[in-house]
């Protein structure tokens, strides 16, 4: 009840310290950074993060990959430490460890850990980089080819063509809005105008949340974060706080495809649908998460089927939460001996899905228990906590993660059948396999991989 | 000139440890040896170690022990069925998990403390009393060579392989711990089972318990479980790392996007004096081998640097690259450089505060802890995990500089990816 009266009073007191919890405080300042502090003394450490809603949502084809891009910039100089080493020697003088920045579909956060006698100058550190980046050209070619070599290095992954070809398939033109890596010629063509431009357009105090995680007093917290981040202002005109994004095309077929890669040693199923998201059916956000727990326990049917029965070595279902259209995925490491029974398999379990005795009242139970151990294994680990709150600020809202175990709580056998009915079973779907040429030519996985009535 | 060469790779902790501020104690439950950590962590984590590692098995049993260990977990006791064991485990949040590597093996419990009196009873129940159903084992074995053959896509995980064949052919760590597709087919589920028996004996194993839990409490519960255990001298084997002065270059042709590099060279034993400055010296290299490859020549994306804690130690070095040949002389040319140039007090405390903070991170983990007090008994005594912070307070830049340059006295190379892009090219010689 304390929780919920909070909450109520967030968004209209947001500029007095909120206490969300027992060890979790917020604060707004006046120029919109968002702020919260999460107190565990357990350790004299403090942990950073900060998150800006900035992603591949805010993509389009002309400037996929540049948000990235721009990450990486932050860290190559700034007024204060001019040259990337300059920036690494102070991170060394300061303690600073499991530093990194990381560009996803709805976000980009910047997070490090450090002693917590170095808070204030981690702040102001932290203050240097996302601020004040120098946007050096010489630095930005340097970066043009870090992110080509990331690119590289991911696609030696077998898995890496067959998630590039899903992605094309799942979102079709608007690929670009779920890829964060973008596009490498897109890349090449960056200039420094357009990375000042995206500094302006989305790296702002009305676009983040700063979270200060560890051995600290979230009074002082407060005080400090606005001493050093009170005069940051957002650029007058911006008007990104009212950007919507474009909605994403429904599917309106089945499709299917193969990669073939001599890469691939053993055989992956990908199968995904477009799931709901945090803003048009939030109710079905949880029971995605309750759905899934269920499949993946190792007595579930699904599991049962596939992995007791030896057709597959693994199966895992799930469901990203995000604010603009989350992907369902069910991934199957079929047995390569067994390829087209797998997914003959795969393929009944889907139609049983919505029925009644597919899921126990006891792995329902269960799933809402185990839902809640989870949350207490996350809290115990402060230095990743901060960045559950982060990203679930950026793919839903602080209330949303506040208050989700009693919404997982309130999951009834209907809203899962619901759920079922309405994004997975009879829905138009992509489905992928990844599987060596020649396991391909030998079991004549092109005459059964075919449309099928899911 | 100074600051180029003060730069420390602050991604991640150097050093592993156990503990700044320590309450670990070590108490004795009828002939089994416990250490024990009491913390306020909401999780509990709890490891029964197994001495010997590779050296308990012969090469072409490689895996047998690995997938004892997990068979025991997960494939059904006396009173669990295989289904139940898993269910009820997951009823709880209840966490149970085994491997094995190159010096010892573990069975390990994960719970929140609320759970913990069911958690112990799956633990105790799985490690008393396994019976290895032909089925479910079976079942785990084909998961285990699928597992294998996943590795064999994994560049990293190639690499590693090819640098461990570069360091260790002919000695025990030639052998995988997790085995190989053919070795894996060979185990049945009779062969995990006379196995297992051997790794019961109280002066091979030991346990390691963190999180919030009471000493007496736990006292009994060891006591009550696992009093029945045997007792029979044990020495554990001690090999000897190889000392090489060579420049062996062991390759691998993979068509790949990126080709993979790798360095790896002798480095002091945990229980050394040495050992310490070594890891500084060694961190303070991997960090500035990063800023050359990535942050100044943007010849990597990932370098990365790495002293393995084996009783058979050695370092390395290695990143993903375009350049292999650029890559190969740049690692030689920042080892030389911090051989020749040494340390300095600034460059060292950077490492200390690095090292000190990365301490602390790993506390706020029971599973971490477990891992470094264990790993810490393993190669000497579980004191060293404690006395870590300590020890790298008191290291001097003197003592980096001896380090880093008494033990590499060889470099050996491993190269996975197109053999087109190293041909006619010679590894530099150390």
């Amino acid at each position: 009840m304390f929780l919920l009266l909070a909450l109520s009073s967030l968004c209209l007191k947001a500029q007095e310290v909120q206490k969300l919890t027992d060890n979790i405080f917020a604060k707004q300042l006046p120029n919109g950074l968002q702020m919260l502090v999460v107190e565990d003394h357990s350790v004299p450490l403090v942990t950073l993060d900060i998150t800006f809603k900035a992603g591949a949502i805010n993509q389009t084809r002309a400037d996929q990959g540049l948000i990235g891009l721009y990450g990486q910039m932050m860290m190559r100089g700034n007024k204060n430490y001019v040259t990337a080493s300059d920036f690494g020697y102070r991170a060394g003088a300061l303690g600073i460890l499991g530093s990194n920045r990381v560009t996803s579909e709805e976000n980009t956060t910047y997070y490090f850990t450090l002693p917590k006698e170095n808070f204030a100058d981690g702040l102001a550190y932290m203050s240097s980089a996302v601020r004040f980046p120098l946007l050096n050209p010489v630095d930005l070619e340097k970066e043009k080819q870090t992110a080509s070599d990331m690119v590289k290095q991911k696609s030696t992954l077998a898995t890496f063509a067959l998630n590039v070809e899903m992605d094309r398939q799942l979102w079709g033109d608007q690929a670009c809005r779920k890829n964060a890596l973008g596009d490498s010629s897109v890349i090449n063509g960056a200039t420094v105008e357009m990375m000042d431009a995206i500094k302006s357009k989305y790296f702002n105090p009305d676009n983040a949340l700063l979270v200060v995680g560890g051995d600290v007093d979230h009074e002082d917290a407060f005080k400090q974060v606005e001493a050093v981040f009170g005069d940051w202002q957002t650029p007058a005109g911006n008007d990104q706080g009212q950007w919507i994004a474009p909605e994403f095309k429904p599917l309106s077929q089945p499709k299917y495809f193969i990669v073939a890669s001599e890469l691939a040693r053993t055989p992956v199923l990908d199968i995904h649908w477009q799931g709901p998201d945090t803003r048009k059916d939030v109710s079905a956000t949880y029971a995605a998460d309750i759905f899934s727990y269920i499949l993946n326990q190792n007595s579930s049917r699904l599991r049962t089927a596939l992995i007791q029965s030896g057709l597959a070595a693994s199966v895992s279902i799930g469901y990203l939460t995000l604010k603009h259209t989350g992907p369902i995925s069910l991934i199957v490491s079929p047995n390569p001996a067994k390829v087209k029974e797998c997914i003959e398999e795969v393929n009944r379990q889907l139609a049983l899905m919505d029925n009644d005795d597919y899921i126990t009242d006891a792995e329902i139970a269960t799933a809402k228990r185990v839902m809640q151990i989870r949350d207490v294994r996350e809290e115990d680990v402060t230095s990743t906590f901060v960045r559950t709150l982060s990203f679930w600020w950026s793919s839903a809202t602080l209330d949303y993660y506040l208050t989700y175990l009693d919404n997982l709580n309130k999951v009834s056998r209907a809203d899962l059948k619901q759920y079922v009915d309405t994004y997975i079973k009879n829905q138009p779907y992509c489905e992928g396999l990844l599987i060596d040429p020649g396991l391909r030519a030998e079991i004549k996985a092109d005459d059964f991989f075919r449309p099928a009535n899911k | 000139m100074k600051r180029k060469i003060l730069w420390v790779c602050f991604m991640m902790a150097g050093i592993c440890s156990a503990t700044a501020q320590t309450t670990t104690t070590s108490f004795n439950v009828n002939g089994i040896k416990v250490i024990f950590k009491p913390t306020q962590k909401k999780v509990i984590n709890i490891r029964i170690y197994f001495r010997g590692g590779v050296t308990n098995y012969k090469p072409e049993q490689a895996g047998i022990e690995n997938l004892a260990l997990q068979a025991a977990t997960s494939c059904g006791t006396k009173k669990y069925t295989g289904v139940a064991l898993r269910d009820t485990a997951e009823r709880y949040g209840v966490q149970l998990s085994a491997e094995s590597a190159y010096d010892y093996g573990y069975i390990q419990l994960n719970c929140i403390s609320m759970y913990f009196n069911q958690g112990w009873d799956l633990f105790s129940e799985a490690i008393n009393n396994p019976v290895f159903d032909e089925a479910e084992v079976n079942l785990l074995k084909t998961r285990a060579i699928t597992g294998s053959q996943r590795r064999g896509s994994d560049p990293d995980a190639q690499l590693f392989a090819l640098q461990m064949k570069a360091a260790f052919e002919n000695t025990p760590y030639a052998t995988d711990p997790l085995g190989t597709e053919q070795t894996l087919a060979g185990l049945s589920a009779g062969d995990l089972k006379n196995y297992y028996k051997t790794l019961f004996n109280k002066n091979k194993l030991f346990i390691v318990a963190v999180g919030n839990l009471d000493k007496q409490d736990l006292y009994q519960k060891i006591l009550y479980a696992f009093d029945n255990f045997p007792s029979s001298p044990y020495t554990a084997d001690n090999p000897k790392a190889p000392a090489w002065t060579d420049n062996k270059l062991v390759t691998e042709q993979k068509n790949l996007k990126a080709n993979y590099v790798g360095a790896v060279m002798p480095a002091p034993e945990f229980t050394s004096a040495d050992y310490v400055p070594f890891r500084l010296a060694f961190a303070g290299l991997g960090g500035n081998l990063y800023r050359t490859l990535r942050t100044q020549y943007h010849l990597s994306y990932d370098p990365w640097d790495n002293v393995l804690d084996y009783k058979m130690p050695v370092a390395m070095l290695g990143a993903s690259t375009n350049n292999p040949k650029q890559v190969m002389l740049a690692m030689m040319r920042e080892l030389k450089y911090v051989q020749n140039n040494g340390y300095s007090e600034e460059w060292l405390q950077h490492l200390k505060n690095i090292y000190v903070a990365g301490s602390y991170f790993d506390e706020q983990s029971s599973a971490a802890v477990t891992q470094s007090l264990g790993r810490a008994e393993i190669l000497g005594n579980w004191q060293y995990a404690d006395d870590l912070p300590q020890l790298v307070n008191m290291v001097t830049v003197d003592q980096m500089n001896k380090a880093i340059n008494f033990y590499i006295t060889g470099l050996r190379w491993a190269y996975l990816g197109n053999l087109d892009a190293i041909e006619g090219f010679r590894p530099p010689v150390y």
